[in-house]
């Protein structure tokens, strides 16, 4: 698989506090990566690292397989553009003055592809309005039309629907999906807001206290969310004890209830549970949510 | 680094702070020079005899505020409205950034320079051509693009290691009045006379008091330290110009072009390591 982006044991370290600690991961190419993790969990670290913001005080990464210690790094970055944390944009200056601004930056000849870019994101009637003036979901998309000057094929969005209205909400996620299959711009989204992500991406990278906890497809995740079957019966460990020796995955909710996650014969299951003298009180079918799948990963000490 | 240059020479001629500060630096400084002309023409017209080199250059400590402010504003705006990261995500290179600052900031502080310089045509058209002459102003003009440099050298460098916009607006503008105090007392200071003496109204007659050594009087090396910060620092510099006491206009320029090197190359290393939000 190719992929645009990898990194590698990445660190980094503020004085005492370790942001990053030894995170691995894989964006492939094409895809819609929803980084996935709770406030400090070092989402807009990893983001300011790949961006050239800050260096890393351990490990390495490879933006379109270039090491991030290699000259040409400077070259793999003219080929992504970043929206992190707030909108990088002039403020005092109208949207077209601020697209006009970055091609300059980037040395581009010609503003003929301005029109488009605003187009693109919706602000082609914002005329004479500065950006001070505009919503901060204009400001949004504004920082997101700054970033796609260059035409990359890599767009990193550090929480791009912080703060929005659910137009808004709607509206960018209208324009991620559209970038991603219109442009087949590769996008790398940060967010602790799950259900929107679950919207949008196709894979996931699900960190934690600085780490990569897990790193899955949308397919893979929806798999891992399957519908399961909750039973309560009236002793949990013959239960456990039962579903070992059928392998099949489960996971103990309390001294009478767990979640099962495979198709079960009911039959089956009750005999094998009559024979541990357990008996079975209910069955019913469930969903796990990516949220409860995100608890389950990270756990439920804070909020994601 | 060209597109760097092309994208801030374009900010800075709609940046309203430059035209601004342009704007109120010559007016004020014309409206100094009308001053100093009526003020030269009352004493000459009283029978008092003065240069007009003294007055001539009175404006000179301005510079270094107005270049602290415009600075402070125009780099700091990149941070507070994060369009660094524009520049670093797409590649440019640290180094460069901060080259492309100083450059146009530099330029910026000539433009200003330029209007103190202007707002003097009244002032020499109405007096006459002072008595340094052109070479000596020239000579003058030379010492103040070095000192400008300085000035905007460390300005850069304050600016491109703070975040904080009004902080670095205070931060400059502290660094600049604690420069002039710093200037304005080592000239001071190294102005004192070797020897003191004068007269005494003694039973009701003027006696001639037999001059003494003067305490605060600077000598050996004390005094060549002391000499050389007030011609390396920007400040003392100013100071000279302001008095038309800049003996030395060559030196101090190659000191200040010694001085400019160093701080922008501190600067940019700085700017170099910075973790950047």
């Amino acid at each position: 698989m190719d992929y645009i982006l990898t990194t590698e044991n990445l660190g980094k370290q503020y004085r005492g506090f370790k942001a990053l600690n030894g995170l691995s991961m894989h964006v492939p190419k094409g895809a819609v990566y929803g980084f996935v993790g709770r406030n400090g969990a070092g989402k807009t670290t990893l983001i300011r690292l790949i961006c050239g913001l800050q260096e890393p005080t351990a490990g390495s990464f490879r933006l379109y397989g270039v090491k991030n210690t290699s000259r040409a790094i400077v070259k793999a970055r003219r080929r992504m553009g970043a929206v992190v944390e707030t909108p990088s944009i002039y403020l005092d200056m109208t949207a077209e003055d601020n697209l006009k601004q970055q091609y300059r930056v980037l040395g581009l000849p010609s503003y003929d592809g301005i029109p488009e870019l605003l187009k693109l994101v919706g602000l082609e009637n914002t005329g004479k309005k500065k950006a001070k003036n505009f919503s901060l979901g204009m400001k949004q998309r504004l920082g997101i039309a700054v970033a796609l000057a260059g035409d990359p094929d890599f767009l990193v969005l550090d929480e791009p629907v912080n703060g929005l209205d659910p137009q808004g909400i709607i509206e960018m996620r209208e324009l991620i999906l559209k970038l991603n299959r219109e442009k087949q711009i590769t996008v790398l989204i940060s967010s602790h807001i799950l259900d929107e992500l679950s919207r949008l991406a196709t894979h996931y990278g699900i960190i934690d206290g600085g780490r990569m906890v897990k790193e899955l497809s949308a397919e893979e995740l929806e798999a891992a969310c399957r519908k399961c079957m909750r039973v309560e019966v009236t002793k949990a460990s013959a239960l456990a004890r039962v579903l070992d020796g059928m392998g099949i995955g489960y996971k103990i909710l309390s001294a009478t209830k767990a979640d099962v996650f495979a198709k079960v014969n009911i039959s089956q299951l009750t005999l094998a549970l009559a024979k541990e003298g357990c008996e079975v009180l209910s069955i019913e079918e469930h969903d796990e949510s990516l949220e409860s799948y995100f608890v389950s990963l990270v756990g439920g000490g804070s909020h994601a | 680094m060209r597109k760097l240059l092309s994208a801030n020479f374009a900010r800075l001629w709609k940046s309203k702070t430059f035209w601004f500060l342009l704007t109120a630096l010559f007016a004020l400084c014309l409206a100094l020079s009308l001053d100093k002309i009526w003020q030269v023409r009352s004493l000459l017209a009283a029978g008092y005899a003065r240069a007009i080199d003294k007055s001539l250059f009175s404006e000179a400590p301005y510079i270094g505020a107005f270049q602290a402010v415009f600075i402070s504003f125009f780099l700091g705006t990149e941070y507070s409205d994060g369009t660094i990261r524009n520049k670093l995500v797409v590649g440019h290179q640290r180094g460069h950034i901060f080259l492309s600052n100083f450059v146009v900031c530099l330029a910026a502080s000539y433009v200003f320079l330029a209007a103190w310089w202007v707002s003097m045509i009244p002032y020499v058209t109405a007096l006459g051509m002072p008595e340094m002459g052109a070479g000596g102003m020239a000579l003058y003009a030379l010492a103040a693009v070095g000192f400008t440099a300085v000035f905007t050298a460390l300005y850069t460098a304050m600016a491109s290691s703070c975040s904080n916009k009004a902080l670095t607006v205070i931060l400059t503008l502290v660094v600049w009045l604690g420069l002039v105090i710093a200037g304005s007392g080592l000239v001071d200071r190294l102005n004192e006379p070797e020897m003191r003496g004068g007269m005494a109204y003694i039973d009701g007659a003027f006696v001639e008091i037999e001059p003494t050594p003067n305490p605060l009087y600077l000598t050996g090396t004390v005094r060549t330290v002391c000499e050389f910060l007030r011609d390396l620092m920007p400040t003392g510099q100013v100071i000279l110009m302001n008095d038309a006491d800049l003996t030395h206009p060559l030196p101090c320029t190659a000191l200040s072009v010694v001085l400019c090197v160093c701080v922008t190359a501190a600067g940019a290393a700085a700017f170099r390591r910075r973790d950047i939000k």
